[in-house]
């Protein structure tokens, strides 16, 4: 090392001022301000978001654009391809595509909301119930999970609405029954990891009840990896919804869901092929912008996956 | 190996509970299999139930039914006399287990190749290409990619049959439609769990060794980056076989998902539960065997065993 030598007079003592040392110079920045600044750098996230947007608007506008109702029928105007007077065209009863997309998505996009709290809720309390008490409680609630896990779940989907009657209900009820393992399982998770930490410790000592720190404490901390599950769980149960129409298990006529127009679209392939090409779009696009804003979300709310 | 015991009790009980499920909710379906549109006499619903003996007690029937699954025999079909649904499966199964073979190995290779390129040029277009094309396969249901392909291949260019189950070829379309979805899973799970293997110390112990690099990727990186993919297989298999259900009726394949689809429509009960039966048992034999799979391929769940 070269010696270098700095005469003392170029010293000069630097200012003390305790008030200005520990000044914070940036605004704080909540948990959520943060995570909405690391969503807005992800432009795939935000295109999501926007389409998601869109689609809301269309669900609840689009039906009324034009003067066909989702249930009208005009048989002499049978199989018209997308028109000016017709924008996506017609079906076998000469019902009015473009109105009964927009009603679809409604169907399709109320299922997936309500599924998606439905079991999203359930797998919470479930999950930070088991978590929380740990020890035998938690033995015995993860391995019920467990067994549930191993059986595809779509066969008792399909199974439930053969038993109950069919119908919207029906179908956010059979679907939110099985879609809330995979909540309870990360809830619990992050509640076995959470319950360690001071601030129950605090809460406890304070005589927080146990209810209160779960739902108070424990569930707010989890909120992140929460908000992520139910992000991608509203593709997954428009997928299945889609899946069970196509069976002939969903929504009944003359109501259509997306799933139930992509099945008669299908069956027309040969000769009306935009009949199952505007659902088709429009359940993908969907199902799309549902996952670019959850793996976004998980981005952005996850702490693990931060680099 | 109290690890695969456990998994094991688990698998058994599962199956127990699915049995028990499927039984009881095929029995509290309002109306009786041979409910139809004109009403048959009341000496001959008579003689039907004692036939299929529908008039014993529940738990009787609960009971002769496990008996009979014991055996192997799932019991008759209620509306196509002569057949049993042993016989519905041993002709549907053969069909529909190729289909689903050929899919999964499709996947795992694809999706793998496409997880390892994407991983290893991080951030340059071929992952760019490959989450993109991935992102595209989670979103678009299988039975639109049915629709579409067919639509494209089968009635426009025609260079594929549109439907049944003759050679190769018209294995081809249906092939894509389920491939679609693990294909895209595969490369997702494969190039995150890449990455992070390519950050562990001991890529850089390789490194610093001095080894090349294709020894690093192909003996250290791939082995260890595999692991979640494993995992991922068991739910895989379910989704390809319940995706076959529709794919198949949508290409007139003569599988087990068409009948299981056509037993729904005509409410044949007892080909339902047969059907949900053997595709859960079948199931959960797969999840243990890539279960088995994942302990052998994983030491440290040996060690974690030893330990206990």
């Amino acid at each position: 090392m070269k010696e270098t030598n700095i005469p003392a007079e170029l010293f000069q003592p630097a200012e003390q001022d305790l008030d200005k040392l520990e000044a914070i110079v940036r605004p704080s920045m909540s948990y959520w301000a943060d995570a909405w600044r690391r969503l807005k750098q992800n432009r795939a996230a935000l295109v999501g978001l926007v389409i998601i947007s869109l689609l809301v608007v269309m669900a609840i506008i689009g039906p009324y654009l034009n003067e066909w109702s989702y249930s009208d029928q005009v048989l002499s105007e049978a199989n018209q391809p997308p028109s000016s007077k017709y924008w996506f065209g017609t079906d076998a009863l000469g019902r009015d595509l473009f109105t009964r997309v927009w009603h679809g998505a409604r169907i399709s996009l109320l299922i997936g909301f309500v599924t998606s709290i439905t079991s999203i809720t359930i797998g919470t309390i479930y999950g930070s119930i088991s978590g929380f008490f740990g020890g035998k409680v938690d033995e015995i609630m993860m391995r019920i999970v467990e067994i549930f896990y191993g059986i595809p779940f779509l066969l008792y989907v399909i199974l439930l609405m053969l038993v109950m009657e069919p119908g919207l209900k029906t179908i956010i009820i059979a679907l939110g029954a099985v879609y809330w393992l995979s909540t309870a399982r990360i809830v619990r998770g992050q509640v076995l990891k959470l319950k360690e930490e001071e601030f129950v410790l605090a809460a406890r000592t304070l005589g927080a009840s146990t209810s209160r720190i779960i739902l108070r404490h424990l569930i707010p901390n989890t909120m992140g990896p929460i908000i992520v599950m139910m992000t991608l769980t509203i593709p997954e149960a428009i997928f299945s919804e889609a899946f069970l129409s196509f069976l002939g298990l969903g929504v009944s006529v003359p109501k259509a869901s997306w799933g139930y127009l992509a099945n008669d679209g299908i069956k027309a392939i040969r000769s009306y092929p935009w009949q199952l090409f505007f659902p088709a779009f429009f359940i993908s696009l969907t199902m799309l912008a549902f996952n670019l804003l959850g793996d976004g979300l998980r981005d952005a709310l996850d702490p693990r996956m931060r680099k | 190996m109290s690890y695969l015991l456990r998994k094991l009790s688990s698998s058994l009980l599962a199956l127990l509970v699915i049995i028990t499920i499927t039984f009881i909710l095929m029995h509290v379906i309002p109306g009786g299999p041979f409910d139809s549109e004109k009403k048959l006499p009341e000496p001959i619903l008579k003689n039907l139930n004692a036939r299929y003996h529908l008039d014993d007690p529940l738990w009787v029937q609960y009971v002769d039914y496990l008996k009979n699954l014991a055996r192997g025999d799932l019991g008759p079909s209620f509306k196509y006399e002569t057949r049993t649904v042993n016989d519905i499966i041993r002709e549907g199964f053969p069909v529909s287990a190729t289909l689903g073979a050929i899919v999964i190995l499709i996947a795992l290779f694809v999706g793998l190749f496409l997880g390892v390129i994407a991983a290893l040029n991080q951030n340059k277009w071929q992952d760019y290409g490959a989450i993109l094309l991935a992102t595209m396969g989670v979103s678009v249901p299988s039975f639109i990619v049915a629709g579409l392909v067919m639509y494209i291949f089968a009635v426009k260019l025609r260079w594929f049959p549109p439907a049944l189950w003759e050679g190769p070829k018209s294995m081809v379309l249906p092939v894509i439609s389920l491939a679609g979805l693990p294909t895209a899973v595969i490369a997702r799970l494969m190039r995150s769990s890449m990455l992070e293997v390519l950050n562990q110390d001991y890529i850089k112990t390789a490194k610093a060794k001095g080894l090349a690099t294709k020894v690093i990727i192909y003996r250290h990186a791939l082995r260890n980056a595999i692991l979640p993919v494993i995992t991922y297989l068991g739910p895989a298999i379910a989704g390809i076989f319940t995706g076959s259900f529709v794919v198949e009726n949508i290409f007139a394949i003569p599988g087990l998902g068409k009948w299981f689809v056509q037993s729904i429509t005509n409410r044949d009960y007892s080909v339902i539960l047969g059907v949900t039966v053997f595709y859960s048992a079948l199931l959960i034999f797969m999840n243990m065997l890539v279960d088995i799979a994942y302990a052998i391929v994983d030491p440290r769940i040996k060690l974690s065993d030893m330990k206990e």
